[in-house]
């Protein structure tokens, strides 16, 4: 009988722990695109005559977010299977895709027209990329901070759940800019 | 003679006796004081951050009190002159923000985060770092919040901060932003505390206890934290829009820029309704565990509890527009609105009914407890009647902004949440401070409560019904209203000589408890679930073993049987079944000093955000500090003392004695190896020396297959996210090269041991050990593990299984 309780198994709670906060930060998102919605809705000139947003560009930029979420997939891949120098590389190339995308979105605030007080469009629009750049930007530094400790040459514990929760939070980054492309860029 | 492990000194220390003296950063040593302010500061201990959540709420609700008084002094007469419009506006707003989000929700954080351990048979939440740094960022947040008072001028849009009242053209003072920042922080300090306690939730369970048999308390507190999960946010969403519009330029709610003011009050109660039961089921949660225990019966109906509490979760994110009937939503959004807001009088309704159905043909005992769990019975249902009522739009309209509502949301916020606590404070207070509170100063602390109360809230009903407008800070001679505003005020009085009554209880019950000088007894009050199980006050480490849980109220069903009418009998003496409160090979997570000062950075930015964005650098710089001092830091201090292994008066920080002779071999690998991450539960050895003795019975195990299933349920059990683990799981990898006694093993060199995360070493050492020993190599992290012969572990991936594997099989 005494082996009878021994059998239970429940994931990782920092696996489970990031999955949770993620979903509080949809719920984030999710409260700019109701603002979005709502101003979009009762705004009859929406977006104003003044805004000329550099779509095609900007859908390259989304492409390379897109691919940086496979290229942060080999990267768990190679962390998985202990195969450090692999495992760093890949995550660089993540880390430059995202930097890609940053610049891009560099390029477009300094070129737009509008600021954050021309009109509600304005502010809503740098707004939501504005956070979701910091998001962008907070996951460089996660990625960095995991090359230099955990993954790089100085250690030599094994990476995959650090890089496991890492690629989370990149893939929900990368979910959200692609929503986000389609309301602002697409849908308009 | 056992072979008691004594030794605590560094896992990887140097044969030469050297100690490896590096701390994160360099700027602090590792906190090690147990006693004394520091020990408080720097805790990652459940209970006391419990406490602290406590006594920080008790702080603002003195604070939020004061300033109801205020309201209420002015408002005793008409033409009142003790406030001026413009303080009263400051002193409303910061009365109701101060209520709700510094008194009433860190309480319940302080209920919780004490009792779901304790509930569920876990020796401390799921990332106890993180739980601090809930903790003094939710008193950044109030301290930044009040220090507006400071700054000159307080908020002063009302707690819900509607916009466009809120910009600055209407507010031009800070006030506003104040209320913006301490909110966004208090906001992550719920963020955090929901992220760990859902964890701690659905991960650190005790054998046997699946989710339909955890107590009531957690139930509705897992729904809660739920509910700050997905609601916390669209309130930081709502403040940052706020925010930009106020100190960085942006439109949102500016009509003349095509923005739309409305769009703040959808926002603000898509937050705000569910904000209403994040207030309201801990205390549900209170009383249900109060009412079973003082009526000898199961709570009634126990599914339907907890099924009515996720209901209640759902349906409350579909009710928000009810607070906004009046402002020109449309008839169709009124109607809708209109319909689900009765709704959800359903599941609460079916609460109240179960709660009557657990008293009656109980044996009532009409304790402290029991009173106020009765007085939050009919105090909320009156409250909940008259939210029924406003929810009959056309009636709604009359009310809103009235003292009608005022009224209504008395009732439920004091009358329910408030009134619950309390008596969850009567109720818990021997198990939380090791002394009972005076019954008869308790019984008469509440009935002075329940008449000040609705003397206080009562009369607004009337007010309200007679046209008296909330928020006004004076009224005219000849409205009528002259003679209920002042009853009120004498209310109001009443509660505050309750709340005097109170604080003297506590003083007056822990004096007599010091002269008489008795220990209290595990389980004062005949109680139900699992934290009556262990010593009054609860020891550090909670469990000296997991108990395994076999049914819902299982500590009771331990002590009682049935007789064939269904009656209660005593099957075991209680003394039989509690534990004693033994430390022995307990290991727990070392306090850190890193969560304060990460919540210390904070406002510092939010003070740069209002003032100067050069300071929001330097807050930066904090956070980004403490951000690597964490993430360095070892969870478990390896040079820590010993832990006290009993729960009496323990002599102050033990001085460095000679260090003990080291087990040698592979237990010191071992132990270097699991020393690295939390033991939160029991570690092996008590019963690998039981097994020894020969007093173990058929409970023998080898010591080191033991040790590797230890490791393997450690495996999740780190407070750094990502840093451990992988450690555990290539320790876990190489474990079998560890079960033996491995020759060739080298201690770490020198240099690696000056780098704060002694992980270089661990990982080195076992790295040495396995290309010695099992010739390791080609495993793949993360994949399943090849264990050794006789072990058939799941998985380390999957291996933070339940807390007490080791410890968890009862003789049967
Ligand atoms: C000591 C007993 C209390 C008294 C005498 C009291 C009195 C008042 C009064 C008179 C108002 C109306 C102010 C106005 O509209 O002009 C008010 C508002 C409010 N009270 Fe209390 N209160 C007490 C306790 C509490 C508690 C325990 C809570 C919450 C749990 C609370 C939450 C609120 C809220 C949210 C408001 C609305 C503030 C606003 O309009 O922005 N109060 N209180
Ligand atoms: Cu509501």
């Amino acid at each position: 009988m005494a082996a009878a309780a021994s059998t239970v198994r429940r994931p990782s709670l920092v696996g489970v722990g990031t999955v949770v906060w993620l979903s509080s930060e949809i719920m984030f998102f999710a409260g700019l695109f109701a603002a979005y919605f709502t101003l979009r809705a009762k705004d009859a000139d929406w977006p104003p005559a003044d805004v000329e947003l550099a779509t095609g560009r900007t859908a390259l930029a989304t492409a390379v977010l897109v691919a940086s979420s496979f290229t942060m997939h080999l990267a768990v891949r190679a962390a998985e299977a202990d195969q450090r120098p692999r495992l760093v590389r890949w995550l660089v190339v993540t880390m430059a895709l995202g930097a890609v995308f940053l610049t891009n979105q560099a390029f477009e605030y300094a070129e737009l027209s509008f600021s954050i007080s021309s009109h509600a469009y304005g502010s809503m629009f740098y707004l939501l990329t504005g956070f979701h750049g910091l998001h962008v930007l907070g996951g460089l530094g996660f990625m960095g901070a995991v090359i230099a400790i955990v993954a790089g040459r100085s250690s030599r514990a094994p990476a995959g759940s650090t890089v496991a929760v890492c690629s989370y939070y990149w893939h929900f980054v990368d979910v959200v800019w692609v929503a986000m492309f389609a309301t602002v860029y697409l849908l308009r | 003679m056992a072979l008691t492990p004594t030794t605590n000194r560094g896992p990887l220390e140097l044969p030469s006796g050297a100690r490896p003296t590096a701390t994160p950063l360099g700027v602090f040593a590792r906190p090690r004081a147990s006693r004394g302010w520091r020990s408080w500061v720097t805790t990652v201990d459940h209970k006391k951050i419990g406490v602290m959540y406590g006594v920080a709420a008790m702080f603002f609700f003195i604070v939020g009190g004061v300033e109801a008084l205020l309201i209420r002094l002015q408002l005793a007469t008409p033409n009142g002159k003790l406030l001026s419009a413009d303080l009263y506006n400051q002193v409303y707003t910061m009365h109701g923000t101060t209520m709700v989000f510094l008194v009433v929700m860190p309480i319940g954080s302080a209920f919780m985060n004490y009792l779901i351990p304790l509930q569920i048979g876990a020796r401390d939440v799921a990332f106890p770092r993180l739980n601090a740094f809930g903790l003094w960022v939710f008193v950044a947040g109030g301290v930044m919040l009040n220090s507006s008072w400071l700054f000159g001028h307080a908020p002063d849009g009302g707690w819900f901060m509607y916009a466009p009242n809120s910009s600055i053209h209407f507010s031009p003072t800070n006030g506003i932003d104040f209320w913006n920042m301490g909110l966004i922080l208090t906001g992550l300090a719920s963020l955090t505390g929901a992220i760990n306690l859902i964890v701690t939730c659905l991960n650190l369970r005790a054998p046997g206890m699946s989710l339909m048999k955890m107590p009531v308390f957690t139930w509705m507190s897992l729904v809660t934290q739920f509910l700050l999960l997905f609601a916390i946010p669209v309130l930081t969403s709502a403040q940052f829009l706020l925010m930009f519009d106020r100190l960085f330029g942006a439109r949102f709610f500016d009509v003349d820029a095509g923005a739309d003011p409305l769009l703040w009050e959808h926002l603000f109660w898509i937050f705000g309704h569910p904000e209403v039961y994040i207030m309201i089921l801990p205390a549900f949660g209170v009383v249900s565990e109060i009412i079973p225990v003082f009526s000898r019966k199961p709570i009634f109906g126990y599914p339907f509890m907890v099924f009515s509490g996720i209901a209640i979760g759902f349906m409350g994110w579909g009710v928000w527009a009810h607070h906004m009937f009046a402002s020109g939503i449309g008839p169709l959004s009124v109607a809708a609105f209109s319909v689900s807001t009765m709704f959800i009088a359903v599941p609460t309704g079916v609460k109240i009914l179960n709660w009557l159905a657990t008293m009656w043909g109980g044996k009532l005992r009409f304790t402290t407890p029991m009173l106020f769990a009765i007085g939050l019975v009919t105090m909320f249902t009156i409250g909940g009647l008259s939210g029924v009522t406003h929810a009959v739009a056309p009636a709604d309209t009359q009310q809103t902004d009235t003292y009608y509502i005022v009224a209504h949301f008395h009732y439920v916020l004091f009358g329910g949440a408030l009134m619950g606590f309390i008596g969850g404070f009567y109720f818990w207070w021997p198990k939380v401070f090791g002394y009972q509170l005076n019954d008869r100063i308790g019984k008469l602390n509440f009935w002075v409560i329940l008449i000040g109360f609705n003397l206080t809230f009562g009369p607004m009903h009337i007010l309200g019904m007679q046209g008296m407008p909330r928020r006004i800070y004076t009224y005219r001679d000849g409205y009528g209203f002259n003679f209920w505003n002042f009853v009120s005020t004498i209310g109001a009085f009443i509660i505050a000589l309750a709340v005097v009554m109170f604080f003297a209880n506590i003083v007056v019950s822990r004096r007599r408890a010091r002269a008489a000088a008795k220990v209290l007894a595990a389980d004062p009050w005949d109680g139900r679930s699992l934290e009556g199980m262990v010593p009054s006050p609860t020891p550090e480490h909670n469990f000296d073993e997991v108990p395994v849980i076999t049914q819902f109220d299982d500590f009771w069903h331990r002590k009682y049987g049935e007789d064939d009418k269904g009656r209660p009998v005593r099957i075991a003496a209680t003394a039989d079944v509690v534990q004693t409160g033994d430390a022995t090979d307990v290991h727990l997570p070392s306090p850190s000093y890193w969560p304060l000062v990460l919540a210390a950075g904070l406002p510092i930015v939010g003070y740069g955000l209002i003032y100067n964005l050069w300071l929001c650098l330097v807050g930066g710089l904090f956070v980004i500090a403490a951000i690597y001092g964490l993430t360095m830091e070892p969870s478990v201090d390896d040079e820590a003392p010993p832990a006290a292994t009993t729960t009496g008066p323990r002599s102050a920080t033990p001085a460095r004695a000679t260090p003990p002779p080291s087990p040698s071999g592979p237990t010191r690998r071992l132990r270097s190896l699991d020393r690295h991450h939390l033991h939160l539960h029991q570690h092996s050895g008590r019963r690998a020396r039981a097994g020894a003795r020969g007093d173990g019975g058929g409970r023998r195990e080898p010591r080191a297959r033991h040790q590797h299933r230890h490791l393997q349920r450690e495996a999740g059990h780190v407070g750094v996210p990502g840093l451990g683990v992988p450690a555990v799981r290539w320790a876990h990898l190489h474990l079998p090269a560890l079960q033996g006694e491995q020759p060739g093993w080298r201690p770490a060199p020198a240099g690696a041991l000056r780098h704060p995360l002694h992980l270089h070493q661990l990982v080195r050492a076992a790295d040495e050990l396995a290309h010695h020993g099992a010739g390791g190599g080609g495993h793949r992290a993360g994949d399943s593990a090849k264990p050794g012969p006789g072990c058939s572990p799941p998985p380390p991936s999957a291996a933070s299984s339940s807390p007490a594997r080791c410890t968890s099989s009862r003789p049967s």
